[in-house]
């Protein structure tokens, strides 16, 4: 009976030497599992850019996915055409602040653009004055206003380089964007375009 | 049971984690006078030196916002320096672009910190804690035996002698000791 009593005293007591080694060992375990957690990069869902084109509607005052040009007067002896005004709309759904650069260029109705393939100086007309570049946060969206305006015309130097041609131009937009690796813009693979643009001579 | 030196086991012991406390501090306190501002006075800023600056900028941005800063305020900014730079106006977007890599650069050492010293301070703290209980809980136990003895020197055992028909049994009384 004496030496129950006893063991039950014991147990009472607090090793102190066997807490700190658990208190140090859970300290090491902490900082272990936080230093992981800092240098992990957390798990991200899909990433991707948007490019729409809208035209403006001024009488109900709305910019629509709608009336696109499709016939467009060209003066012979200006050697220009009517104003062509198109809107974009420029989204980054990336985790990270992109640097866009959205690029006019115009081809004829055959040229060729995937998200593979863009518009190579032999292919088409590169309308760099009109170029336009924005830095976008994440999740920002830079919406259809004057700032966005493409206001161009079909030139003689277009219609000297491409030629004249029966089936319409394709007037393409591509979303290129910074590429740090290569310290330059590289295409993104986003574009939109519209086709079956015909010139009418006056 | 196995018990560390009364003093200068613990005396050594605290000495150890002060001085590795404080290691910790000035380290963690050098990296953030790391970074050293470079105020640009510029004259004339060529194009190639205002894209240049436009890009260093950006790519500021562009790793504030991936380690989940905000700084719209700088890529509002940042664009502004790019209009400029599309008017011709080098030296003003050169400026802003300078101003605005600089203040992000700022935001990102002073953020990383921010991040890190919660993870470095609590465990800090739960080694300093834990170092007090171990050392000082000791004394605090001490104490607690002592008053316990004293309460138990103060207990009076009584002996009540029974006759068998009552049934008390001595035995237990003397198990009361």
């Amino acid at each position: 009976m004496t030496k129950k009593k006893s063991n039950t005293r014991a147990k009472r007591e607090v090793d102190f030497e066997l807490a700190a080694k658990i208190v140090l060992v859970l300290t090491v375990i902490g900082i272990l599992v936080s230093t992981v957690l800092i240098f992990t990069p957390p798990i991200s869902g899909e990433e991707y850019a948007e490019l729409g084109l809208l035209t403006y509607n001024a009488s109900e005052d709305k910019y629509e996915a709608e009336n696109y040009p499709t016939n467009l007067l060209y003066d012979n002896t200006e050697g220009v055409s009517e104003n062509i005004s198109l809107y974009i709309l420029l989204g980054n759904h990336y985790e990270r602040a992109k640097f866009f650069e959205v690029r006019l260029k115009i081809g004829l109705q055959s040229v060729l653009i995937n998200q593979d393939v863009y518009g190579t100086n032999d292919t088409t007309y590169f309308h760099e004055a009109h170029w336009k570049q924005k830095v976008l946060a994440v999740g920002e969206q830079w919406t259809p206003s004057s700032e966005t305006e493409f206001k161009f015309q079909f030139t003689s130097a277009i219609l000297d380089k491409l030629g004249t041609s029966s089936t319409g131009y394709k007037i393409i937009f591509e979303l290129w964007e910074w590429n740090n690796q290569l310290d330059d813009f590289s295409y993104s693979g986003v574009h939109v375009y519209v086709t079956s643009v015909k010139l009418v001579f006056v | 049971m196995k018990r560390l030196d009364s003093k200068t086991g613990n005396t050594f012991q605290t000495r150890k984690l002060l001085f590795s406390f404080i290691i910790l501090l000035v380290i963690i306190q050098s990296a953030n006078l790391s970074d050293f501002n470079t105020i640009s006075q510029v004259t004339a800023a060529t194009e190639e030196e205002a894209f240049d600056s436009i890009i260093s900028a950006f790519e500021k941005i562009e790793q504030a916002t991936l380690e989940g800063i905000t700084v719209q305020s700088y890529i509002d900014d940042l664009n502004i320096a790019l209009e400029k730079y599309h008017n011709g106006l080098f030296d003003e977007a050169y400026s802003i672009a300078e101003t605005v890599k600089e203040e992000v650069t700022e935001i990102i050492n002073s953020a990383r910190w921010g991040k890190i010293f919660p993870y470095v301070i609590v465990p800090v703290n739960i080694v300093l804690i834990a170092a007090i209980v171990v050392f000082f809980g000791r004394n605090i136990l001490g104490w607690f035996r002592r008053r316990r003895d004293e309460e138990y020197l103060d207990l009076e055992i009584v002996y009540e002698t029974a006759t068998p028909e009552e049934g008390i049994d001595q035995s237990a009384a003397e198990e009361g000791e």
